[in-house]
């Protein structure tokens, strides 16, 4: 099948330096380092008695990462290319109604004033697709959280108050119907840009945030997570956003479409020479 | 977004703060069900999905091989030890349940979750020790890709624990002939035999 097809052709690619040319957006390094993950671990004692602990860091190795998120201009070019993604021709198994709804047609997104700005309703596989066509992938969220955490000034703003405010100003505003250029929020320490302030953006592996009904610990893990974020650390919001990601993420379904959720192409950390080489 | 608000408004009713840890994984039962994610996947065809599988017998097979038959169908892994059984139980009870005529017309399908520890020998030792009856009985494995990818589709959730373990949700998807979904069971704590009418609907 021509996504699976897609997938093992962009891992072929990712030391081929030609692919980068057929996106333009470029990826920065981002160096090693780690972050302090949202989820506790429980611990359950002879009693049955859960506890929950802050999680160990998380080691996040050196990756790349898109400067911007992909625009709806960057997306109308991957479907001229690849018509089994345009909105008319997209398997009802990989995008839900809503898969770019805010288009005008196929091969027109309608309103000029949003070609650079992020496309939206595009489901994880079309998002998927879309970065395995440049030999690149969808970060995780190990890796976005990671970056995410970083300020203007600072690779670590979860304790910095005033960059905390901003993210809850954004937090709490609804979407706005034309969704503002890529590059009008800030740009992080790191050369990224727009992580918070315009669009949610999809991760490799949004999926493992899990509500429900899966196995293990995890109906005592969401309990954790919500009385350490949701009651006992109330006035933590660098634990409430990250708690609201962590919801978002796992109310979402591989093949939803979603007027305020876009994404970034990420690669390993060995694809940026290539990159960065043309630049 | 409704449906995400929802979930969202549901993930913090759900939330309260019990001390109360579960005792055993059989509790995740009883956590509220998210069935409206993955019961909206009913009537979608799982044929764009052509991901090459191999069984247990080392044979090349896609989901569309099993056309002609219906399909129930889950994800697990052969070393897990808390969901997996109890979900290979259900199975089971499912099979135990459907009138002899459409058990022998049925195809009971498990794909693995950890492809790099479930190669088709130890897929075929566990049917084997699990005494699961090739007739209709399928294992697969998939490579990494195509199980991530049939995951999602499914909207089966996935986390690796570290620890070689694999958190996942616990579903079974019932397909009819043709690779369309037509039945969802979401959870362990959901009665597998609410599959049964479901199936005999079928043909």
């Amino acid at each position: 099948m021509r996504l699976a097809l897609a997938i093992v052709l962009g891992m072929i690619a990712v030391p081929v330096t030609a692919f980068a040319a057929a996106s333009p957006r470029a990826l920065v390094p981002i160096p090693a380092g780690r972050y302090q993950p949202l989820y506790k671990r429980t611990a359950v004692d002879s009693n049955g008695v859960a506890t929950s602990l802050p999680a160990p860091p998380v080691v996040v190795p050196a990756f790349a990462l898109a400067t911007h998120p992909v625009t709806n201009a960057e997306f109308l070019e991957f479907v001229r290319t690849h018509p089994q993604w345009r909105r008319s021709q997209a398997r009802r198994l990989y995008v839900d109604e809503s898969y770019l709804r805010h288009w005008r047609g196929d091969l027109d997104f309608g309103d000029p004033l949003v070609a650079n700005s992020p496309v939206v309703n595009v489901s994880w596989f079309a998002a998927r697709a879309y970065c395995a066509a440049h030999g690149r992938q969808l970060p995780t969220v190990d890796q976005w959280e990671y970056v995410a955490a970083a300020s203007e000034t600072s690779a670590d703003a979860t304790r910095d108050a005033r960059f905390q405010d901003r993210l809850r100003a954004w937090y709490s505003q609804p979407t706005p119907a034309r969704l503002a250029p890529v590059g009008s929020t800030y740009r992080n320490v790191y050369g990224v840009w727009d992580l918070h302030g315009l669009v949610w953006e999809w991760t490799a592996d949004f999926s493992s945030a899990m509500v429900n009904g899966e196995s293990r610990g995890d109906a005592a893990l969401d309990k954790g997570l919500f009385c350490g974020s949701g009651a006992a650390n109330a006035g933590d919001f660098r634990d409430y956003a990250a708690f609201m990601r962590f919801a978002y993420r796992s109310s979402l379904s591989a093949r939803y479409c979603v007027a305020n959720l876009g994404f970034r192409e990420a690669a390993p950390a060995s694809f940026k020479r290539a990159t960065s080489a043309r630049r | 977004m409704p449906r995400v608000l929802v979930v969202f408004l549901l993930l913090m009713a759900i939330g309260g703060c019990s001390r109360r840890a579960r005792d055993t994984p059989v509790a995740a039962e009883h956590a509220v069900e998210n069935s409206g994610l993955v019961g909206s996947l009913t009537g979608e065809s799982l044929d764009a999905f052509d991901s090459t599988f191999t069984d247990q017998s080392g044979h090349s097979v896609t989901l569309a091989s099993y056309h002609g038959r219906p399909m129930v169908l889950a994800m697990i892994y052969t070393h897990c030890t808390s969901a997996c059984p109890l979900l290979l139980n259900s199975l089971r009870r499912l099979e135990t349940a459907l009138p002899a005529t459409q058990r022998k017309d049925t195809w009971f399908v498990l794909v693995t979750l950890d492809p790099s520890h479930d190669p088709p020998d130890t897929l075929r030792a566990f049917a084997a020790s699990r005494g699961l009856d090739l007739a209709r009985w399928r294992l697969l494995r998939g490579s990494r890709e195509a199980t991530t990818e049939l995951a999602a589709i499914l909207g089966v959730k996935v986390r690796e624990e570290g620890d070689g373990a694999i958190a996942h949700s616990s579903n079974l998807y019932l397909l009819d002939s043709q690779g369309v979904i037509r039945h969802t069971v979401v959870g362990l704590g959901a009665d597998p035999t609410a599959m049964v009418p479901a199936r005999a609907a079928l043909r």
